[in-house]
């Protein structure tokens, strides 16, 4: 496989082209990480905004009617609708669990289940979050994906 | 069918299958003890009591499954706790096949049996549920590893 990179001054928009024989499954996984790479989120916090890394952010939560994303130690507003997070997270680690919560797999520690098919999650700063029976099953599938 | 239609329906069927197979379960149980140990046959009026029961312990085990925040070993333990003792209080108030001054070989042979099954279920769920967590911990795993290349 060849890569080539070249950096033009006056682009105004970042371009990857793949040239490929077929389009395959490692090709896919390229195509995914190049689009969710570019994905930010702005967020809101005291009045000020700020661009959030994918990586950074624990979960989204609605919460009358907006929507927050927690990151390690604080919460920003975003945007968002949950449903527009959803639709554009999808390729990423980031997955519905609840009516109104959209987490982050990266940042589940451990996972146990629970009475009727819910699911604990056990995030690496210690929170835990409820997967509700009705997201469980999608849970379930995108981690074996 | 609109969705209140269909949820009644839905309510009706699982206390249609509790009931069936709650009654059904005692009625086994008191034909067979009757029939081997007292060559007796159960009445139409134990039979009567045997359903009532059943109705009510029925509603009381639907209601028990629809709380959310126990763990469902604890769910299934008192689901099984419940049965038993009603079987055995069937047994000696109204059935009157466990007599503890005559016969207290059957009601310490039942008591020992339905210990044993409770300790058996609560081995199989620990063990299932640690399986279960087990496995989605490996593919948790597995994701974030694939996730970082």
């Amino acid at each position: 496989m060849k890569l080539e990179i070249y950096e033009i001054d006056d682009l105004e928009e970042t371009q990857i082209l793949i040239k490929c024989q077929k389009i395959d499954y490692k090709i896919n996984r390229i195509s995914d990480f190049i689009k969710t790479s570019y994905i930010t989120i702005n967020g809101k916090l005291n009045g000020e905004h700020y661009v959030l890394n994918l990586d950074d952010i624990y979960y989204f939560e609605a919460v009358d009617n907006k929507v927050f994303a927690y990151v390690e130690k604080e919460v920003y507003e975003v945007g968002y609708k949950l449903q527009e997070l959803v639709d554009m997270l999808v390729k990423t680690s980031f997955i519905q669990v609840s009516r109104t919560v959209i987490l982050n797999i990266n940042k589940i520690e451990k996972v146990s289940t629970l009475v009727n098919g819910r699911i604990s999650a056990f995030l690496v700063n210690q929170e835990k979050m409820i997967i509700t029976r009705v997201y469980a099953r999608d849970f379930k599938k995108k981690l074996s994906e | 069918m609109d969705k209140e239609k269909k949820l009644f329906v839905k309510h009706l069927t699982n206390f249609l299958v509790m009931f069936v197979t709650i009654f059904t379960l005692m009625t086994i149980i008191f034909a067979t003890i009757n029939e081997y140990v007292y060559k007796d046959f159960i009445s139409s009026i134990d039979l009567l009591i045997i359903g009532g029961v059943s109705l009510i312990v029925s509603i009381l085990l639907l209601l028990l499954l629809r709380i959310n925040n126990i763990s469902i070993v604890l769910q299934v333990i008192m689901v099984y706790t419940i049965l038993a003792l009603v079987v055995l209080l069937i047994g000696y108030f109204v059935v009157f096949v466990y007599d503890v001054t005559h016969n207290y070989k059957l009601f310490v042979a039942t008591t020992i049996f339905l210990v044993l099954g409770l300790i058996f279920i609560i081995i199989f769920f620990v063990i299932r549920s640690k399986m279960i967590d087990r496995s989605l911990n490996n593919n948790l795993k597995h994701f974030k590893e694939r996730d970082r290349k």
